[in-house]
C-alpha cells in the first residue's frame, strides 16, 4: 500500500477536487491501488451523484399569483408562516376542546352501573306484584335460594 | 470547482446587465427560488413559505443588489433566510408544531424493495426524503456541494462557515445519505 489510508472525509474532498495538488496526487495513487478505498470512493460519488440529477420542482400553480397580492398587499417576510403557525395552534387548541368534550358527553350518556340486585330486592318485588289488586296475575310461585 | 447556478436557466438569468425590477425576479427566477426551498425544507407547504419571505425580502434587498450572478444572490438570501429560521427553531422548540412531525424512516414496512424502487424510477423521490431526513446543516451543505455545484470555498463564503466546516459537513451529510441510499443506488445502477 503506498500511502496510509485517507478518511472519509479527505475522500469527499478529494472527489470535490477540493485538496492541494500534492494531497490529490497522493490520494490517486492510493486509491487506484487500495480496492477498499476505491470501493469508499464509488459509494461516496454515486451519493453525489444522485444528488446532482434531482431536478427543479415546479412550484404549484396558484403560488406566484398569491405572492404577488401579498407584495401589493405590503406584507412582511414571515407574515404567512406566523399565520400558518397561529392556525395550527388555534386547531390544535379546537381538537383538544372537542376531544374534552366528546369525552365529558360520552360520559354523561352512558348510564350508572345498575345497583347489584339482591335476595331482598326480589322478594320484595314479588310481594309488590302479590298484593297489587289490579294485577292480572292470580298467583305466584316464589322460589327461594339461598346461596 | 465553480458553481453551477443556471443549469435549468438560461443565460439572462445568470448575469443580468442592469438591475432588474421585482416582477423580473420572481417572473424568471420564482421557480429557481421555490426549487431551492423545497429541497431545503422537503415540503411544499414550508417551501411556499419561504420562498414567499424570499420574494418580498427581494423587493426591498434590490436596491442594494449589484449586477452579477442573480441566481448566487438569491441562492445566498434563501439559504441564509432558512438556515437562521432552523437556527432559531433548534433554540425554541415549542413555538411550532413542525418539530413534532418525525420524518420517519425512508424504507418503513410495506414500502417497495430497493429494486422495485430502481425499477419504476422513484429513486428521485427516495433521495428527496433521505435529504429532508438530514440534519439541517448537513443538508445545506451537500445541496450547496452537489445540486448547486459550489465551491468549498464559495459555500462557506455563502454560508459564514469555516472551510473545516464546509470540508465536515459535506463529509457528514454525504456518509449519512450512503447509509440511507446505499441499496437504493446500487439497485438501480445494476
Amino acid at each position: 500500500m503506498p500511502e496510509q489510508h485517507p478518511d472519509g472525509r479527505e475522500l469527499s474532498s478529494y472527489l470535490d477536487g477540493a485538496l492541494r495538488v500534492r494531497r490529490t496526487e497522493a490520494i490517486a495513487r492510493h486509491v487506484e491501488a487500495c480496492p477498499a478505498c476505491a470501493r469508499e470512493l464509488a459509494a461516496l460519488r454515486r451519493v453525489s451523484a444522485a444528488l446532482a440529477s434531482q431536478q427543479e420542482v415546479e412550484p404549484r400553480p396558484g403560488w406566484l399569483p398569491r405572492v404577488r397580492e401579498q407584495v401589493a398587499a405590503g406584507a412582511r417576510p414571515g407574515s404567512t408562516a406566523r399565520i400558518r403557525l397561529r392556525l395550527r395552534l388555534r386547531l390544535a387548541g379546537g381538537i383538544a376542546a372537542v376531544a374534552v368534550g366528546l369525552v365529558g358527553v360520552g360520559l354523561w350518556l352512558v348510564p350508572p352501573p345498575a345497583a347489584p340486585v339482591t335476595f331482598q330486592d326480589e322478594v320484595r318485588q314479588h310481594l309488590v306484584q302479590m298484593s297489587n289488586p289490579l294485577s292480572d296475575q292470580t298467583s305466584y310461585v316464589v322460589e327461594v335460594r339461598y346461596p | 470547482m465553480s458553481s453551477n447556478l443556471s443549469q435549468d436557466a438560461g443565460p439572462l438569468r445568470a448575469a443580468p446587465e442592469r438591475v432588474p425590477t421585482w416582477e423580473e425576479v420572481a417572473a424568471e427566477h420564482g421557480r429557481f427560488v421555490y426549487s431551492l426551498a423545497y429541497r431545503l425544507t422537503g415540503s411544499a407547504a414550508d417551501a411556499e413559505d419561504l420562498a414567499q419571505d424570499v420574494l418580498l425580502r427581494v423587493r426591498t434587498a434590490l436596491a442594494r443588489y449589484r449586477p452579477g450572478s442573480l441566481e448566487g444572490w438569491l441562492l445566498r438570501i434563501t439559504t441564509n433566510l432558512f438556515y437562521d429560521r432552523m437556527r432559531h427553531r433548534a433554540r425554541h422548540p415549542t413555538e411550532t408544531l413542525d418539530d413534532l412531525e418525525d420524518p420517519g424512516g425512508i424504507a418503513p414496512s410495506g414500502s417497495p424493495s430497493p429494486e422495485e424502487t430502481a425499477l419504476h424510477g422513484e429513486l428521485r423521490f427516495v433521495v428527496q426524503e433521505a435529504l429532508r431526513c438530514l440534519p439541517y446543516q448537513f443538508r445545506v451543505a451537500v445541496l450547496l456541494c452537489d445540486l448547486y455545484q459550489m465551491s468549498y470555498e464559495e459555500i462557506a463564503s455563502t454560508m459564514g462557515w469555516r472551510l473545516g466546516t464546509v470540508r465536515s459537513r459535506i463529509h457528514r451529510g454525504r456518509a449519512m445519505l450512503r447509509e440511507r441510499l446505499s441499496p437504493y443506488l446500487e439497485a438501480a445502477e445494476e
